[in-house]
């Protein structure tokens, strides 16, 4: 028998400082040049047990593992991390926030400059792996001006430089648009012709199908159950959502989509709010002309478009952040100004670390609270009140993202405008996000939501406006 | 035109710069190698730096020799000598540290460290500090804007009506996010070998160019005259 890329043998984790087993009696094994992905909820284990293949748990995440994972011949908490590092490369969920540099070059040269390699054979290396995912139009370039989906790119090469037997992608389609997920997918499917051994956690699955041979299902920290592609293929979209996974046949949920465009019309008697002839940008750029749309509290609004075609830049026009270049915004048939539409208007951030400011949630919600006397009700309806005294910054992001959403109601805000808000979302909590509109649609806010999930779009939203370039 | 300084170059000016300060010698070997760096910022066509300094700098000789000796009220002499000469004496130094910002790349820098040996936590904690410079930037603009959504006041009149506050709602957001960040960053740098032991190299291969020797010896030579009883 060949001897197995990764093989987990009973395998449970305790996180140091907690009680219970968060891994219990994981048994795994991989072949060299097989691709498996690991899918499940949120908190099931999948990123957590991906750490044990690359060293990370539990030599620098710390608690106590029983049994073995072994990735090739290295042994979890036995091996030390730099071991690893030749043999595991990793990508992680955020674009933002696993590059070491500033510069993408640099970047790529990061591993190997530490491994010491010759300066000669580090140029030609980089040069090679850049041309090998086709990124050299990428290279010497400042990272902070990439968009998301150039830097998941940089982070894949950079992560393939050393070219590991092994490649731990963590969630890493979460943040990107389809564009971006498919330059990702080509990356992948070039790794797998190597002979690279492939393990993916991911929530979206629809990208999957054509180069994974294998899922796992975890489900509270363990194993439940397995499927060859052609199984996972046969599973109907229904099944999967029994599961707690997401659809893997887009085709329907994008069919759905297409009968929600919005269509322009004169929007006078049915939307509340409503563009014309709207020009928006920034200083010196336009980026949209001519727009004209319609906002109302009767319907869910999803704004979809490709990155960089200008979703952001509506939402701070609509919001009042930037003045629109051109055009009119009108509020009840009457001209709004910027000033006024930022008093009326909330973003609901999709890091909304940003926006919170205050000790305990009770404060927060009532930091300049219009409305304190709602305060109980709001609470209530989006299902804080057990929370209250709690810490904004101690809160899961669901729960974070609906006491931004309270500090909104309370201070009387009629425009809220989401900012992809189910991006790294598992189907139950994209599905409870769902509802949670369906609730704010019974209040008299506008709802109106950023988004390049193509199942939120689908299931909840009533109306698209697809943005093009 | 393409104008990198090695960042050996840059420092030996630093270097230069602090010696003319400190010897304290003739106005015109100052003038001059003001002149001297000056030079390169129009070479490469930023003008609002070669521009901007050369207009402050006329401005504090202009003080200095016309106007300071007309005034004799202490209460004005003493700021405006110290804005027109004091300050003026470091504009060769400050010029310098534009150019490390702007003829050298923070990859140069870090590759200079390893080339002389520097300790690895030094390299390391120098690259981080850069690294979290434009990540701070963003997050500031986008608390701004949250605060503009919670109608708190975010202008510069709030850090002098309630500065304690302002400060507050605009670190917290800052300091949760950096801490979020800094533990991501370490988990993909432990991933890329950060932790090895061993020497590491480098992909930049620092190399002097005719730039660099015509400054070399250009900074230089006001201050050999100097010495030399020239000037």
């Amino acid at each position: 028998m060949t001897a197995q890329a990764i093989k987990s043998t009973k395998a449970s984790f305790q996180f140091l400082h907690t009680d219970n087993f968060f891994l219990k009696e994981i048994n795994l094994a991989v072949h060299p040049g097989e691709c498996v992905l690991i899918c499940g909820k949120s908190g099931s284990g999948k990123t957590t047990f991906s750490r044990l293949l690359n060293g990370l748990v539990p030599n620098y995440i710390e608690g106590e593992l029983t049994g073995e994972v072994k990735t090739y011949n290295l042994s979890a908490g036995k091996t030390s991390i730099k071991d690893y590092v030749q043999v595991v490369g990793s990508v992680f969920q955020n674009p933002k926030t696993q590059h070491f540099t500033a510069n993408t070059s640099s970047e790529l040269a990061l591993p190997l400059e530490n491994i010491g390699m010759a300066p000669e054979k580090i140029n030609k290396k980089v040069t090679e792996t850049a041309q090998k995912f086709h990124i050299e139009h990428l290279l010497d370039r400042d990272i902070f001006s990439l968009s998301g989906g150039e830097k998941q790119q940089i982070a894949m090469a950079s992560a393939t430089v050393l070219d590991p037997q092994v490649l731990v992608l963590d969630e890493v389609s979460s943040n990107l648009d389809q564009e971006a997920i498919s330059c990702l997918q080509e990356n992948i499917k070039q790794k797998k012709a190597d002979g690279t051994t492939i393990i993916l956690t991911e929530h979206r699955l629809a990208w999957t199908l054509n180069f994974v041979d294998r899922y796992v299902l975890f489900n509270s920290g363990q194993v439940i159950k397995e499927w060859t592609n052609a199984e996972f293929r046969a599973l109907s979209n229904n099944k999967l959502a029994d599961l707690g996974l997401r659809a893997t046949d887009l085709s329907s949920k994008k069919q759905a989509i297409e009968k929600k465009k919005q269509i322009h019309q004169d929007f006078k008697n049915d939307y509340l709010l409503h563009t014309e002839n709207l020009t928006i940008g920034y200083k010196k750029t336009t980026v949209q002309t001519n727009l004209g749309i319609g906002l109302d509290p009767n319907k869910i609004i999803g704004i979809t478009g490709k990155n960089g075609v200008g979703k952001t830049t509506l939402a701070n026009t609509l919001t009042g952040l930037l003045k629109p270049l051109g055009g009119k915004i009108l509020w009840q048939e009457k001209l709004i100004s910027a000033k006024e539409l930022r008093k009326k208007s909330f973003l609901v951030m999709q890091n909304t670390n940003y926006q919170l400011f205050s000790d305990s949630v009770n404060e927060e919600v009532s930091l300049n609270a219009k409305h304190p006397e709602w305060k109980e009700k709001v609470l209530e309806q989006l299902n804080l009140t057990a929370l209250a005294k709690r810490h904004p910054m101690s809160l899961s992001d669901g729960q974070k993202q609906r006491v931004a959403i309270a500090s909104a109601l309370l201070s009387g805000k009629k425009l809220l405008i989401f900012d992809e808000p189910t991006s790294g979302l598992d189907y139950t909590n994209m599905q409870r996000f769902g509802t949670l509109l369906r609730m704010l649609k019974q209040t008299d806010v506008i709802i109106a939501i950023i988004t390049h999930d193509v199942e939120l779009a689908a299931d909840w939203c009533d109306e698209i406006i697809p943005l093009k370039q | 035109m393409k104008w990198r300084f090695d960042p050996r170059t840059i420092l030996y000016l630093l270097i230069i710069s602090q010696l003319v300060l400190f010897l304290d010698g003739s106005i015109l070997m100052e003038i001059i190698t003001v002149i001297i760096l000056i030079i390169p910022f129009f070479l490469t066509r930023q003008l609002y730096w070669g521009i901007g300094i050369s207009m402050i700098y006329i401005l504090q000789l202009l003080a200095t020799f016309f106007l300071l000796p007309k005034i004799t009220s202490p209460i004005l002499l003493y700021p405006l000598s110290m804005v027109s000469n004091g300050f003026r004496e470091l504009i060769p130094g400050m010029i310098v540290g534009i150019y490390a910002i702007k003829f050298t790349s923070l990859g140069e820098w870090i590759s200079l460290f390893k080339k002389w040996h520097f300790p690895k936590f030094f390299t390391i904690t120098f690259a981080v500090f850069f690294r979290f410079f434009p990540t701070i930037q963003q997050d500031y603009q986008q608390i701004r804007n949250a605060m503009a959504f919670r109608g708190i006041e975010r202008g510069v009149l709030s850090f002098i009506k309630q500065p304690r506050q302002t400060f507050e709602f605009i670190l917290i957001p800052l300091l949760m996010n950096a801490s979020q960040v800094a533990q991501d960053l370490t988990i993909a740098a432990l991933t890329k070998g950060l932790s090895m032991p061993g020497k590491q190299t480098s992909l930049i291969q620092l190399q002097m160019t005719k730039f660099d020797y015509i400054y070399l010896t250009a900074s230089t030579l006001p201050l050999i005259f100097t010495l030399g009883g020239f000037l």
